[in-house]
């Protein structure tokens, strides 16, 4: 009952009525996977990744980040490891699973769907 | 394998929640680590940084809790919190909870037993693959008297041959062989079949081989063994292969074995008692093939074709044998257009209902009991939870008031519900498992597929259902009762001793008033199996079974081949045996009375028409060892065994139908059917003898005809009657017999109270069993009522203190206590009544010489019951006078 309705999975069926939360949410764990598909990274490495390639336009603060990053662990998305650091440090580093692969290609395509949609409606006289 | 990743982790965060309340510490502090770093690279003083990196978190624990939710465990979370929750409410009750779990254990384990009992006898599907498809089919001359009956070789050869409904035909019949060559010789049973038959049930021998058409066809002496038969007399079934066993004195050569699972004819079917050892082509000579038309031996099996159902494949089974009789030889064709009533009649049953006919009414019955057994027990529960929700009242209403949702206390009550039915489902698993090889070992013989019986996933997927639905059953009320009450109130009510409401007070009632009826039910079914067979233990069987003892033998033909052999055998073991000192009246006759009968059918002089009668032949003093009494003319005698018989003595109820009004003595009668053909010697009658009963509970008049005669039968039944104790004789037969020929088998010898008793074997493990779940619900009964008492005088202690204090006779404290006890018994008894008035027409045909409204039943439970009731009222009636009014008032 207190589970929260998945987030990713709204992008795959624009159909049903999406919260805005849902969007968001389903936003930013694109946004996780799209970053994670690149290379194996930290929380916070990946928060600053995701400020540098928005160009400090997109920053999510660690509110937002870590229950993101958990939900997609639980949802088999991405796995964590722990490695020692140079300072030997524990870190828990996500990679993303053959699975959050395949979800992340579909996940674009509704991106690339979505976006498209919006933007013609959003922005009508461009072109 | 992201489920398993999934699992993996959820099962993490349950149960190695501080590892993960770890690993997730660590991680924020590496984020918050490299914050601090970051800030202190583009300059910013340490602790400015700190502050920074610390504010860019809007709550460390708000965002913990988000991540654990994220993990999706806080359901599980708190479904474990409430467990031990109630577990450690529960503990503070131990009463309470020993009694619950107690009175549920015994009611899911009787549960679970019998429904295992029942699944694998009746429910669970054979052992054979596409068994839906799997059919036996029987033939039948109704006008004749016999609806049911196996297949002729001939009629069976011709449906085989000419259907076009099944895929696959075959047949079978089972007989005791003599068996040597592997181990000490000893009687089996056998089955003589078609080598068909293995692929319509779809078995393969585990080793070896089955024999094949042709090889049956030639009668080729070929065996197949039964698991258990192969490696009880070869070591194993490889050993088995190749060696050579002699059945009846004939070598068979062993060429196959079965696997271990292969139980075949299944106990208890209609023509065939046991399971063989042995199987052996049929072997049918040309004869049999042809002329033996009334010869019905041998049970039909037959796999259907798909899409081909039971009905269309009756219609066609008996379109063709309505053509079968064409082929039948000219003598039979000319008998049979003397006789208009012979019409063959086929019947086609899925092959479940071969063994299960007899059983199904029963062991529903029993499923019946239980399931009252437990309904009983589910209201003892729910009383029980009601009587601590009131006590918890004042707890539930302060929980309510500091923002307990309702919800969530129903939650509440239903885990300690579920924790209770749980355990209590979890001891009562292992009470039926414990009792499970006690039921199968007291189990009748005819109960089928017992051997089957065991853990598997239908029995507990049973207990979890049952486990899952008790604590729905008994937590509805007190539920129901959460919702109601008002927390004001309650609240308010502090400090003084709040009584149940009227709700309640109703509810709890009614539970203790079903437990009642559904126990009169109960008591009722039990009093009136109890009644039918005690009245058959006390019938009169028509012989007197004291002193008794008797000894099956057969005579293998190979050896013996002529009647004289067979006849000179007999003859010289009944006289060598009248010769043992001690020893009063030997005989032998081919049928016990309570044996199976073969049924023939004879024609008598002067009179048109047949009489279907049972055929016993005699040797020696066959009827004067059983003290058969005569009632007309004289019994047979030597004379009779010398040349052509011609004597029969007869049965009353035989005499009675056939010559109603005038003297039997000296009528005739003959085998066969009255046609002009039959050249069946005339047999005179000589004696009428008093009815024998071919089973205690039966009273259906049975038609015998005793004579002496040894054309064909090779199978007697030795009688000995003793002056003392019979079975001090079972060594001195066993050794007469093993004089007279080393070799013979020496089968169990029993007395005859013993074979009495067994053909009663069926109806008291059923009464027996009832009468245990009776008793049970009586007892679950008795503790409904007494625990309502008792808590009703709990509650009202203090009324009962102010009145005694107040000078209230105490014999009036108890005329209140007992009024209501029997208030609740009395509506209880009159419900059940009235019930089972309607309910136990359910019974009759279990009955012997009982109506299901048997008067003195009807008396003696409700009696009981009411008594019962009294007696559970004695303690909180004690407890009501005894109240001491300046304890009563100080418990304010």
């Amino acid at each position: 009952m207190h589970q929260k309705a998945g987030g990713v999975k709204l992008l795959s069926d624009i159909d049903k009525t999406m919260k805005p939360n849902d969007l968001l949410q389903g936003t930013l764990s694109l946004l996780i996977l799209r970053i994670l598909a690149l290379e194996p990274a930290h929380g916070w490495a990946l928060s600053q990744r995701l400020k540098q390639m928005s160009k400090d336009v997109l920053q999510v603060g660690p509110g937002s980040l870590y229950p993101a990053l958990h939900k997609l662990e639980q949802d088999g998305w991405i796995t964590a490891e722990w490695l020692l650091s140079d300072t030997k440090r524990r870190v828990k580093f996500y990679s993303l699973t053959k699975a959050g692969r395949k979800h992340l290609a579909s996940q674009t395509a509704d991106w690339k769907r979505l976006s498209g949609a919006i933007s013609d409606i959003v922005l009508p006289a461009r072109g | 394998m992201r489920w398993f990743t999934k699992w993996r982790l959820r099962f993490q965060s349950l149960f190695d929640r501080s590892r993960v309340e770890e690993d997730l510490d660590d991680e924020l502090r590496d984020y918050i680590d490299r914050e601090i770093e970051r800030e202190i690279a583009s300059g910013t003083t340490p602790a400015e940084a700190r502050r920074r990196a610390l504010a860019s978190f809007s709550g460390t624990e708000r965002l913990k809790e988000e991540c654990r939710d994220a993990r999706g465990v806080r359901w599980l979370e708190d479904t474990l919190g409430d467990v031990r929750f109630a577990v450690r409410t529960l503990r503070k009750a131990p009463v309470f909870t020993v009694t619950v779990i107690a009175a549920l254990a015994f009611c899911i384990g009787i549960n679970t037993a019998i429904f295992s009992v029942v699944d694998t006898v009746l429910f669970r599907p054979l052992p054979f693959p596409n068994q839906e498809r799997l059919v036996a089919v029987t033939e039948g001359v109704p006008g004749l008297g016999f609806p049911i009956l196996p297949f002729s070789c001939p009629d069976y050869l011709f449906v085989a041959a000419n259907n076009q409904s099944f895929a696959a035909t075959g047949t079978y019949r089972t007989q005791t062989y003599e068996i040597s060559g592997a181990g000490v010789p000893r009687r089996v049973t056998g089955a003589r079949l078609t080598a068909s038959l293995f692929q319509v049930l779809g078995v393969s021998p585990v080793y070896g081989r089955v024999f094949t058409n042709e090889e049956d066809a030639h009668s080729k002496r070929l065996a197949v063994l039964s698991y258990g038969f192969a490696k009880a007399a070869f070591g194993g079934p490889e050993q088995a292969l190749g060696r050579t066993i002699r059945l009846d004195r004939t070598p068979y050569a062993v060429i196959g074995v079965m696997p271990p699972s292969f139980s075949f004819p299944i106990g208890g079917s209609r023509f065939n008692d046991h399971p063989a050892e042995v199987f052996v082509p049929t072997s049918w000579s040309n004869d049999d093939r042809q002329q033996n038309v009334s010869g019905f031996d041998y049970s039909m099996a037959a796999r259907l074709k798909t899409g081909v159902t039971i009905q269309q494949a009756n219609a066609e089974v008996h379109t063709l044998l309505q053509r079968v009789v064409e082929d039948y030889p000219p003598k039979m064709k000319a008998a049979l257009s003397h006789m208009p009533s012979f019409s063959l009649e086929s019947q086609t049953v899925p092959f479940r209902e071969e063994f299960t006919g007899n059983v199904e009414r029963p062991l529903l019955l029993l499923l019946a009991a239980v399931g009252i057994v437990l309904l009983i027990g589910c209201a003892d529960v729910a009383n029980l939870m009601f009587s601590r929700m009131v006590s918890r009242q004042r707890e539930f209403a302060l929980r309510t008031a500091l923002g307990a949702g309702r919800w969530r206390l129903a939650r509440q009550t239903l885990t300690e519900g579920l924790v209770l039915s749980v355990t209590g489902g979890v001891m009562g698993f292992c009470l039926a498992y414990l009792t499970l090889p006690l039921l199968v070992r007291f189990a009748p013989d005819n109960l089928p597929r017992l051997s089957e019986i065991g853990l598997n996933w239908r029995m507990m997927a049973f207990v979890v259902i049952v486990t899952l639905a008790t604590p729905v059953a008994f937590c509805l009320g007190p539920l129901a009762n959460t919702f109601r009450f008002t927390v004001v109130n309650q609240l308010r009510g502090e400090g003084r001793t709040t009584t149940q409401g009227k709700h309640q007070r109703f509810m709890m009632s009614a539970a203790v008033v079903t437990q009642f009826s559904l126990a009169f039910l109960l008591l009722t079914a039990a009093g009136l199996l109890t009644r039918s067979l005690l009245k058959a233990t006390e019938a009169n069987p028509g012989f007197r079974p004291e002193h008794l003892i008797s000894v099956q033998i057969n005579l293998p033909g190979a050896a013996y081949r002529k009647p004289a052999e067979i006849a000179g055998f007999f003859d010289r073991l009944l006289s060598r045996l009248s010769f043992l000192p001690g020893v009063r009246q030997t005989g032998a006759m081919s049928d016990l009375p309570m044996a199976s009968t073969s049924n023939v059918l004879i024609s008598i002089e002067g009179h048109v028409g047949t009489e279907r009668v049972d055929t016993v032949f005699c040797r020696g003093n066959a009827l004067e060892t059983l003290s058969i009494s005569l009632l007309r003319g004289r019994l047979l005698q030597p004379e009779d065994q010398i040349g052509k018989p011609h004597a029969v003595v007869i049965s009353e109820a035989l005499a009675k139908r056939v010559w109603p009004h005038a003297d039997p003595i000296g009528r005739r009668v003959r085998f066969g059917v009255d046609v002009p053909k039959n050249d069946e010697p005339w047999l005179t009658v000589v004696g009428v003898v008093a009815d024998v009963k071919a089973r205690l509970n039966s009273d259906s008049p049975r038609m015998l005809m005793f004579m002496t005669w040894f054309d064909w039968v090779n199978q007697m039944n030795v009688v000995v009657q003793a002056s003392g104790d019979p079975l001090l004789f079972a060594s001195a037969i066993r050794r007469e017999i093993n004089r007279l020929d080393p070799s013979l088998p020496v089968g169990r010898i029993e007395t005859l109270g013993q074979v009495l008793e067994e053909s009663l074997s069926a109806e008291r493990f059923r009464t027996w069993l009832l009468i245990c779940f009776a008793v049970a619900a009586l007892l679950l009964a008795m503790l409904g009522i007494a625990g309502l008492l008792t808590y009703n005088t709990t509650q009202r202690t203090h009324e009962y203190g102010v009145r005694i204090a107040l000078g209230a006779d105490r014999r009036a404290l108890l005329l209140l206590v007992l009024a209501h006890c029997l208030r609740l018994s009395g509506t209880g008894i009159a419900v059940g009544l009235l019930a089972s008035i309607f309910a136990t027409r359910a019974l009759e045909s279990l009955l012997y010489d009982t109506t299901p409204h048997d008067l003195a039943t009807f008396i003696a439970v409700p009696s009981i019951l009411a008594l019962v009731a009294l007696g559970a009222s004695m303690f909180p009636a004690w407890r009501a006078i005894h109240t001491d009014p300046i304890i009563a008032l100080r418990a304010e």
